[in-house]
């Protein structure tokens, strides 16, 4: 059993709008080992990239907060910490990877600069070892020719070559966890393809751990140790990527793994979940209930406990009750 | 970059040669005789068909405009009627006035404008952001002359602080190499002239950078407004870099670079205002000379000061336009 | 041709909605009517003749009889300000109603036909905004001499680029969508198109750099007065008071003062309105320069 690394205790980030209260993450409970890549999977709007904002506490913070809950990390409540305390986490400790490369750098630094600032940041070395270890960096990435492409701006890279750029960033002061948001949801299918080797291959290297989001089950198939399903701020399902895609126990996670189309199978039209995610997240009982084919009476009053069906297999809803 | 200058520079010299032809075809049709006036009241018919003769004034259009042009190029911009000095001696004697004055109000305008739109950006809806977005559009609704009287009036005449006209205090002695009295006073190291010169482009610059002031700083916000909410910054404060890096080193570039563009059209507004608050202040620039030679009929004058001050804010158009693709570097490297 | 009547009314009554909602417009909005009112009602609200002179009493600050005192002449400040509140907004409003109907039609037909017309068009507009701000109105004056129509006319030629650019930029946008192909394929005729089609939605617009250029009419005219270059002495035009009040400045401010502030509010109210119908229009043409 490997050591826990990460723990999410009934974290709640709500978001007060003119129109009312988003509840993004709604009482979410998620656990991270040490060495695991873990996928976070769900619909857009599920609350996925608004929790790991939540772990590095960069809500917006305006209309979000952080209403309650505990982050765990390495012992310690990241909730509690100073925004200064936080500012060394971030980029060094725990660093995140974002959805779009080409609007996630800024246009008018060269890349080794924007690399070089990282490393700055976190490491107390001087220039001339800082920008070895900026072309040490780019090379661990892949990018060809790194002394000439570190004087070059993010507008002269392609889209691959830029995530590539913000995977060095982000792995350059080896952080223990990196929060990777969509990386490849961007890229072209071959591009993405290069990028999840490229991770693996650095989790191999570094041994870190990476929570994984995505709402593409085919990339958790790939990379992903456990998994996390998510739906209306909540998670519904938690269990190792082979048992969730052998024995899927939530009605939602059968749904989505039915709509994955496959090269086998016999054809025909592709099962899709009736229905769409509510708007309001004020209903009472379980969130799914509207679209889901085993409801029972019970689940539109109340909330679905979550229950541990199998060996570090977790689901909320009442048919595992 | 260097097609692209080269591009930009053909494009305003085309401009700026319609421009010259526009206003040589003004002053032509502008009412009144040239010949009669640049003789005065004294001439007799005789005389002045004399000088029409001189002046080729009989020959056609064409011709006139051609000679308009070649004299040009020579630097010949004709005689004034009034002081029946060489007209381009008379500006340039007059420039360094308005440049002055320009450069002076470009400055406050860029400091006040862009630190309070920063401000007013970071502190959104606060207090500070209303109060200044308000002033911003008071500036530019209130007519420069009225701000420059009322200005006048406080500090000039209730408080005594500033003097009411002029570039320099008679009783001072200050040798003048390159006209721009700050520059000169200091390089001359003659403090008690830089004092007085102070004191009196005070109020037209500040006068003057009210215009621009406020349209600075409304867009120095919205353009804040719109980097401090890109992805880059979000990035930033991922990678771990404090709030006060965030603003100055990632955001502030990126916010600078439009309001370049807006500076230089800047400059046209301040051109423009530098007619009418030179003429408040009495300050001797080109700006007061093109009123007080309309007002005279000294169309040479006009002609010439009208042609300078077009050359002038075609000149800077370009210069912004090639400073921007310099400092994006999107263009740059296209 | 109805149609195209009932859209642009239509039009009105939703940004005069909309723009009760921003609390700054709304403020500009009553700024302009109170001088539109007054304009109107000058004859009844001003307490002298605005010509009459008073040798007799010549610069006394405010007081009873006369509330923002004598000028130079000894005629009525207050009086002089409420007939002035016509002068100004007949000048806006004339010169910028000229200036759009001008504007917008060479900016509907350049961006329509495209080409040569086009080019031809654009060459001016671009000419005509090369000149540093209202140096072109300078010229155009020098060109036409003072007075009450021809500062008019200068002020409508000067602000016909504005309109012709943006409406051009307008059709250019739109010429590509698909209602107009569909038009087109139906056989409908261009001026149809132009003024039933794309004219309407040019309309937001118009109306708002129309609100803004009034404002700048004002401005410019009370420049152009102030100068000299303006309006002609004895008639009550702000600017024109403003540069005759100078020479008596120390000792009677107040001669210079309230036109200034005639012009200010009357210049802010339109600005306020504008910038609310911008904002209500479209959030994103915030920040253009306009004066």
């Amino acid at each position: 059993m490997k050591e826990v690394l990460l723990e999410i205790i009934n974290l709640k980030t709500f978001f007060y709008t003119s129109t009312g209260i988003v509840k993004a993450v709604d009482g979410v409970n998620l656990r991270i080992h040490k060495d695991e890549i873990l996928g976070l999977v769900g619909e857009s709007g599920c609350g996925k990239s608004m929790t790991a904002y939540s772990i590095i506490r960069l809500v917006p913070s305006p209309p979000g907060r952080i209403v309650e809950g505990k982050v765990l990390f390495e012992g310690e409540d990241l909730l509690k910490k100073s925004e200064r305390e936080m500012r060394r986490i971030r980029g060094g400790k725990i660093s995140m990877i974002f959805q779009d490369p080409t609007s996630s750098l800024n246009p008018v630094y060269k890349v080794g600069e924007q690399i070089f600032e990282s490393i700055k940041l976190h490491q107390n070395l001087d220039r001339k070892t800082i920008k070895k270890r900026t072309l040490e960096m780019m090379e661990a990435v892949r990018i060809p020719e790194p002394e000439i492409r570190s004087e070059a701006y993010p507008h002269q890279f392609s889209g691959g070559m830029r995530q590539r750029v913000l995977i060095a960033m982000a792995v350059s002061c080896n952080p223990t966890l990196i929060l990777a948001d969509e990386p490849t949801t961007a890229l072209d299918v071959t591009i993405q393809a290069q990028i999840l080797e490229l991770l693996g291959e650095l989790r191999e290297k570094l041994r870190t751990s990476i929570l994984f989001i995505t709402h593409d089950l085919g990339v958790v198939a790939e990379i992903c140790d456990r998994v996390a399903v998510m739906y209306c701020g909540k998670i519904v399902e938690y269990a190792s990527v082979v048992t969730l895609f052998k024995n899927p126990a939530h009605p939602y996670t059968k749904g989505l793994l039915a709509a994955v189309p496959k090269i086998t199978g016999s054809g025909g039209k592709l099962p899709t979940i009736q229905g769409s995610v509510p708007v309001s997240t004020d209903i009472s009982g379980c969130k799914f209930y509207s679209r889901c084919n085993q409801a029972k009476d019970i689940c539109s009053e109340n909330e679905p406990p979550s229950s541990e069906i199998d060996r570090e297999h977790i689901v909320s809803c009442f048919l595992h009750n | 970059m260097f097609k692209y200058s080269l591009k930009r520079i053909s494009a305003l010299l085309l401009v700026l040669l319609i421009v010259s032809l526009i206003i040589f075809l003004i002053m032509h049709f502008a009412p009144g005789d040239p010949a009669a006036l640049s003789l005065g009241i004294t001439a007799t018919p005789e005389d002045i068909e004399r000088v029409k003769k001189e002046m080729g004034l009989d020959d056609p259009l064409i011709t006139q405009y051609i000679k308009f042009l070649k004299n040009a190029f020579r630097g010949d911009f004709g005689t004034s009627y009034y002081t029946k000095q060489p007209v381009l001696s008379e500006l340039m004697a007059l420039f360094p006035a308005t440049a002055e004055l320009a450069v002076a109000s470009i400055i406050i305008a860029l400091s006040i404008g862009i630190v309070t739109g920063i401000i007013s950006a970071l502190k959104q809806n606060s207090i500070f952001d209303h109060l200044s977005m308000v002033i911003a559009l008071l500036g530019v609704s209130m007519p420069v002359f009225w701000i420059g009287l009322i200005l006048l009036w406080i500090f000039s005449i209730k408080f005594g602080w500033t003097p009411i006209s002029g570039r320099l205090s008679v009783q001072i002695d200050l040798r003048s190499i390159t006209g721009l009295f700050i520059f000169d006073s200091i390089i001359t190291g003659n403090l008690t002239a830089l004092k007085d010169t102070l004191r009196h482009i005070a109020l037209p610059a500040f006068t003057l950078s009210t215009i621009s002031t406020g349209i600075i700083a409304r867009f120095t916000r919205s353009s804040m407004l719109e980097v401090i909410r890109q992805d880059y910054i979000r990035t930033a404060r991922a990678k771990g870099v404090g709030e006060m890096a965030v603003v100055f080193k990632h955001a502030l570039k990126n916010t600078l670079i439009p309001v370049v563009t807006v500076v230089g059209l800047q400059f046209g507004l301040l051109l423009g205002g530098a007619v009418v608050t030179e003429t408040v202040f009495s300050w001797p620039g080109i700006g007061n000379i093109i009123v007080i030679s309309i007002l005279r009929r000294d169309y040479p004058m006009v002609q010439g000061a009208l042609l300078l001050i077009s050359f002038i804010y075609v000149a800077i158009n370009l210069l912004v336009d090639i400073s921007y693709a310099y400092i994006d570097p999107r263009i740059r490297y296209e | 041709m109805n149609r195209t009547f009932l859209t642009i009314l239509t039009k009105l009554a939703l940004s005069w909605r909309a723009l009760r909602k921003n609390r700054l417009a709304t403020v500009g909005a009553y700024m302009v009517l109170t001088l539109v009112m007054i304009g109107i009602l000058a004859p009844w609200l001003a307490p002298h003749d605005p010509i009459e002179q008073n040798l007799g009493k010549p610069r006394r600050p405010p007081s009873l009889e006369y509330p923002m005192g004598t000028d130079e002449f000894g005629r009525c400040i207050l009086s002089r300000i409420l007939y002035g509140s016509r002068i100004s907004l007949t000048i806006g409003v004339t010169s910028i109603g000229m200036a759009m109907v001008v504007g917008v039609f060479l900016g509907l037909v350049a961006g329509y036909y495209g080409g040569l017309l086009d080019g031809f068009i654009m060459r001016i507009v671009d000419i005509m905004l090369a000149f540093p701000y209202f140096l072109l109105a300078i010229a155009i004056v020098i060109l036409l001499g003072p007075g009450f129509f021809n500062i008019i006319i200068t002020i409508a030629i000067y602000s016909v680029p504005t309109f012709t650019r943006v409406v051009r930029g307008l059709v250019l946008s739109q010429k590509q969508k698909e209602y107009i192909e569909a038009a087109k394929a139906f056989g409908e005729n261009n001026s149809n198109i132009i003024f039933r089609y794309l004219l309407p939605n040019c309309i937001p617009s118009i109306i708002v750099y129309g609100t803004l250029r009034i404002g700048s009419a004002i401005l410019v005219s009370s420049i152009l007065g102030f100068l000299g270059l303006g309006i002609t002495p004895p008639t009550p035009e702000w600017g024109v008071m403003l540069s005759s009040g100078r020479a008596y400045f120390r000792a009677a401010p107040h001669i210079v003062f309230f036109p200034g502030f005639a012009i200010m509010v009357a210049v802010l109210g339109f600005n306020l309105i504008g910038d609310g119908l911008r904002d209500v229009f479209d959030p994103r043409l915030r920040e253009e320069v306009i004066k």
